[in-house]
């Protein structure tokens, strides 16, 4: 089939030969929304209605799929965190018929000095179709926000994420993802870090086998003085699976003392695996510290050998070296139901 | 407030290169790209048929191609008005005492002809259009070397130059290329044969002297098997009001067991476009080391490619990018490993001031062949103040599992710590920042032949500005 | 004996937190002092202020080098002046070797050019006494050199560019016995009676080989008491705490 629309772009384009300046897919097509329950204190959240986009330039993984998602969500939902309040909400989106169609978009606002957790677990025996994810974040004066996801949904799906942070004075945002499921993942976050000291860390953990997809964008712009970001993606690919990432640390004129710092790690299991590195550093600014690194290679051959002497068989051996890398992202998702699915995951796939 | 002192790092000091001659020439085509132009050329070059087939495909494909849409900003080039083709008043000459005088001096103030004397083993001269002198020690000839102008070895040579001739960088390649196809002069050959080590470097210097010219220089070397050369060229020209066009190509042949080491150091004046294409080969255990400077041009796309196709080839490439007011540098390299065991290092610095733009553009791309291939990059950024720019752009792509890969970049000014600790030794705050930025370009620095290591050091000259809030 | 460092009343600030709230010190030639105190007593702000360090501000009093008023000079100045300060954790400086560095410092601290072959030699004998590998001399500036390397490259500066008050600050902290040794003999070769040497330490490991005139304990800022050598050995049995009462 002919695939034309263009996903995650890439701020600033590079050769066009190599083709990764965007990637070329379309939006899948599905049947019926996905159960989604949300788990939270009462009064915290509140039907969505019509809302525009926090950020009106926000260009999403691809415009037609933000689109749809912003003015025709299957599910919306406004999550307000008063200030100084702590909150907790979680969003199960249950893809529970055979072919999805599901488009849920959150939009959260944490007051000044309060705290955030949200939670989101992606799941259901769907086996083609679509589910898309708009999340937009409005953190605070000293705002505290962390949203995890755990995305294991059925390998025919397509996925595709939007993600929007605006970030005042000292507001601190971490995110978590631990991507396993999916036929197709399109992640895109982009980060404003507009306020003083705001700081960001984002780990990010998949998990690719057979023809899976991970395409993940991730832009980061440094405005504010003394901002900080620190993100990580860490994964393994086997199978024919492929990864691309986009990472785009962006330091503007003004952004004074900020911090930035972007690696990409990636574990190749599988000679026909593929994967996309695009760790892009924009600056400037001269009164700033950024580094970003990127490394691709197979299993350390000494942690092989020295599991093996104690008598774990090849595979393995891989297993545990695998799971020993993704396990201190998943140790992070604080549910400890969700902890073991994903856990269970891993093990099915490896 | 706070308030701190910036580093001012002067331009640099161009002084020898500025001097400009009269515009004197012997021929020179209308402005513009026609196809009578290329006629014009090819006749007054009195080049064989096929070329003439050749010039007039590429320009057939330069009309069609489009200008990438991530290169600088060139709109400051307007084709219509270049100057493709000037030939100087004079022949090819093998003495200097030959040239003429004006143009001969020019060549002595860039210290051309006393290098020959002392650390060279060719030398190649090329003033617009055209070479103006070249010469080989005869102990090389003796082993079959050959180093030549471009069009002597298109005559002497030309089943040789026809078999390899924009075969690495064809016209289709992008557009610049095809523009290089069309109009491309003067260059040069140089070819190795089999097990010949020429240890002391050849060298080949280009000036474009003529304002609002272009020039289109194909330099063509083929390093055969077992054999190893080490070849330097620089660039310069003077500064007009009008922008000058460098569109050169460079197509490099290594095979299996040969060694090639390219120098380049680029000094072109800021009215220059300098859009560039070089590319390398490399056979079964040979070696590509590029080294290059890039310290000239108003506008610079240069990132010159090592195709390792053979099993164990190996590429090394050490850069430094100096960016200064009213520059944009866009430079970088491109490794594609496609052969199992192949080996690669990059290792670039850059140093931005005075709102000049350097950025590095990478590729790094290791194919399905690419077994138990192991590739590291390197790319360091020093800004000196706020208001100039500085980015890295890097493409990586893995296609088998089997490989080590490594990429690492950071960004930055000197640290307030490292001037601290040289002031406290006595030595004064801005002779802490040039030391500090002689040290930051110095593992590129001890790479390049030591005139220009020493010239290099010289640029960085130092003056301290008042504090800037 | 003359006075060569007089610092009066010297009140020193971080980042607007006050680290040391009133310091009287006399160093005359010939002398060796030694302060000693806890983690975090400002021992290291004493040096870094006496040096210059622009981090550090003096917030009140002043210091007095060779009878001039030092305390608005420029770093450089005071290192021309004769203060030299052999640091903690020493950077590195990639792509500045060794003997370039020394040879560019020692140029502009005496103001005369340095003969290529005169000061590779004398390099050499100055590496050698410190057991210094000389092929370190070609080496970047403390780029992957170990602790102890580090520290002999500081006393190696010291002793090439000839200071007239050397502040070795915590100069033998994670040293092994050996390069202890080493470097206290170095210093020990260092002093006489027309310069002075001021060691910061919080242990005494260094001050074995090397007889101090004067110890002071510096306890949050202030200095508590002055003593002669008895006092290390004192500290040595009974620790600080005794001390801090004093405060």
């Amino acid at each position: 089939m002919e695939k034309r629309a263009i996903f995650n772009e890439l701020p600033r384009p590079t050769f066009r030969w190599l083709k990764v300046n965007y990637t070329e897919s379309q939006i899948e097509e599905g049947q019926h929304p996905a159960m989604v329950t949300v788990f939270s204190e009462e009064g915290i959240v509140a039907p969505l209605g019509k809302r525009e986009l926090l950020k009106e330039s926000f260009l999403g993984a691809n415009k037609e799929s933000l689109e749809a998602v912003t003015a025709h969500y299957t599910a919306g939902f406004a999550v307000t965190v008063p200030d100084g309040a702590h909150e907790k909400v979680e969003v199960v989106i249950d893809a529970d018929a055979d072919t999805v169609n599901e488009k849920t978009r959150i939009f959260a606002t944490v007051g000044e000095n309060a705290t955030l957790e949200l939670l989101y677990h992606l799941k259901g025996r769907a086996e083609s179709g679509n589910v898309t994810l708009l999340t937009e974040v409005l953190a605070k004066k000293q705002a505290n926000v962390t949203v995890k996801k755990v995305q294991l949904l059925g390998e025919g799906v397509q996925q595709i994420e939007h993600r929007y942070t605006k970030f005042e004075d000292d507001s601190k945002v971490e995110y978590i993802n631990v991507e396993l499921g999916g036929k197709e993942n399109i992640l895109y976050y982009d980060e404003d870090l507009i306020g003083e000291r705001a700081e960001l860390v984002h780990d990010l953990a998949y998990l690719g086998e057979k023809e899976q997809r991970f395409d993940i964008s991730m832009l980061m712009s440094h405005i504010g003085k003394k901002t900080v970001s620190d993100i990580h993606t860490l994964g393994a690919l086997s199978g024919k699976s492929k990864k691309a990432f986009r990472g785009t640390l962006d330091f503007i004129r003004g952004s004074v003392a900020s911090e930035g710092a972007e690696e990409d790690t990636c574990l190749l299991l599988d000679p026909e695996v593929k994967s996309v590195s695009l760790p892009l550093l924009l600056c400037k600014e001269d009164n700033v510290v950024g580094n970003h690194a990127a490394s691709a290679g197979q299993l350390d051959q000494t942690k092989l050998f020295y599991l093996m002497s104690r008598g774990f068989s090849e595979s393995e051996a891989k297993h545990i070296i695998v799971e020993s890398m993704l396990r201190p992202i998943i140790d992070r998702i604080g549910n400890e139901d969700i902890e073991e699915a994903a856990l269970a995951a891993v093990r099915a796939k490896i | 407030m706070e308030t701190r002192k910036k580093t001012y790092v002067e331009d640099m000091d161009r002084g020898v290169y500025d001097i400009r001659n009269d515009f004197e020439y012997s021929y020179k085509s209308d402005a513009g790209l026609t196809e009578d132009i290329i006629r014009e050329i090819w006749e007054n070059k009195n080049e064989p048929e096929w070329m003439l087939d050749f010039r007039l495909k590429s320009l057939k494909i330069y009309n069609e191609m489009d200008i990438p849409n991530w290169i600088p900003d060139i709109s400051g080039l307007d084709m219509s008005n270049i100057v493709t083709y000037v030939k100087p008043k004079v022949d090819m000459k093998g003495d200097w005492n030959e040239v003429p005088e004006d143009i001969k001096s020019t060549f002595d103030r860039l210290g051309i002809p006393e290098a020959e004397k002392t650390s060279l083993a060719g030398v190649g001269a090329q003033y617009d259009s055209e070479v103006v002198y070249h010469s080989i020690q005869e102990d090389l000839v003796k082993q079959g070397v050959v180093y030549t102008d471009i069009e002597t070895a298109l005559h002497d040579y030309e089943d040789i130059v026809r078999k390899y001739f924009m075969t690495l960088v064809p016209p289709t390649d992008h557009k610049f290329a095809a523009l290089h196809g069309a109009v491309w002069s003067g260059g040069s050959f140089v070819y190795v044969p089999a097990g010949v080590q020429v240890d002391i470097p050849l060298q080949s210097y280009f000036r474009l002297n003529a304002p609002g010219a272009g020039q289109f220089e194909h330099t063509l070397i083929i390093v055969e098997e077992g054999a190893k050369a080490h070849f330097i060229e620089g660039c310069s020209a003077p500064k007009y009001n009008v922008a000058n066009l460098h569109a050169g190509c460079v197509e490099l042949f290594v095979k299996d067991n040969a060694t090639l080491r390219y120098s380049t150091i680029e000094n072109w004046s800021k009215n220059m476009y300098n859009l560039n294409t070089k590319r390398c080969v490399v056979g079964k255990h040979g070696t590509i080391e590029w080294v290059s400077g890039s310290f000239g041009s108003k506008v610079s796309c240069l990132y010159p490619m090592s195709i390792l196709s053979g099993e164990g080839a190996h590429c090394e490439f050490t850069g430094v990018t100096f960016a200064g007011e009213g520059q944009y540098l866009d430079t970088g390299s491109k490794v594609v490993h496609a052969a199992p065991y192949t080996t690669s290092n990059v290792n670039s610095k850059s140093i931005s001031k005075s709102g000049g733009a350097a950025i590095y553009r990478g590729v790094l791309n290791i194919g399905k062949k690419a077994e138990h291939s192991k590739a590291t990059v390197s790319c360091e950024s020093l800004m000196l103040d706020d208001i100039s720019q500085s980015d890295t752009i890097p493409s990586i792509t893995v296609e088998n599992d089997n490989v080590d890969l490594g990429h690492e970049a950071k960004i930055g000014r000197i640290s307030d710590e490292a001037i601290f600790y040289l002031m406290t030794r006595g030595i004064s705050e801005e002779e802490a920042r040039a030391m500090l930025v002689r040290g930051f370009v110095e593992p590129i620095s001890k790479e390049l032949p030591l005139e220009y290591a020493v010239e290099m050091n010289n640029l960085i000259t130092l003056e301290l500005e008042g504090s800037i809030g | 004996m003359a006075e060569l460092l007089r610092v009066e009343n010297l009140h020193v600030a971080v980042e607007e937190k006050e680290i040391l709230k009133g310091i009287d010190l006399t160093i005359n030639t010939g002398e060796i002092h030694v302060v000693m105190g806890t983690n975090g007593a400002g021992k290291s702000t004493l040096a870094n202020a006496i040096m210059g360090n622009p981090a550090y501000t003096v917030t009140e009093g002043k210091i007095v080098f060779d009878g001039k008023d030092i305390t608005e000079d420029a770093v450089n100045d005071r290192a021309k002046a004769g203060i030299f300060m052999s640091f903690q954790s020493p950077i590195s400086i990639p792509g500045i070797t060794v003997e370039n560095f020394i040879r560019t410092a020692k140029t502009t601290i005496t103001g005369e050019q340095q003969r290529a072959l005169a000061f590779k030699k004398e390099l050499k004998s100055k590496m050698d006494e410190l057991s210094f590998d000389s092929s370190y001399a070609q080496r970047y500036v403390n780029d992957g050199f170990s602790g102890g390397e580090r520290k002999k490259n500081e006393i190696l500066q010291m002793s090439i560019l000839n200071p007239k008050l050397a502040m070795l600050d915590e100069t033998d902290s994670g040293l092994d016995v050996d390069a202890v040794r080493i470097v206290s003999e170095g210093v020990s070769r260092f002093h006489n009676e027309n310069n002075a040497v001021l060691i910061i330490t919080h242990h005494n490991s260094i001050l074995q080989k090397l007889k101090p005139d004067f110890v002071h304990i510096l306890i949050n800022g202030r200095i508590v008491k002055t003593g002669d050598a008895s006092l290390v050995a004192e500290i040595e049995k009974q620790g600080y705490d005794a001390y801090k009462a004093l405060v």
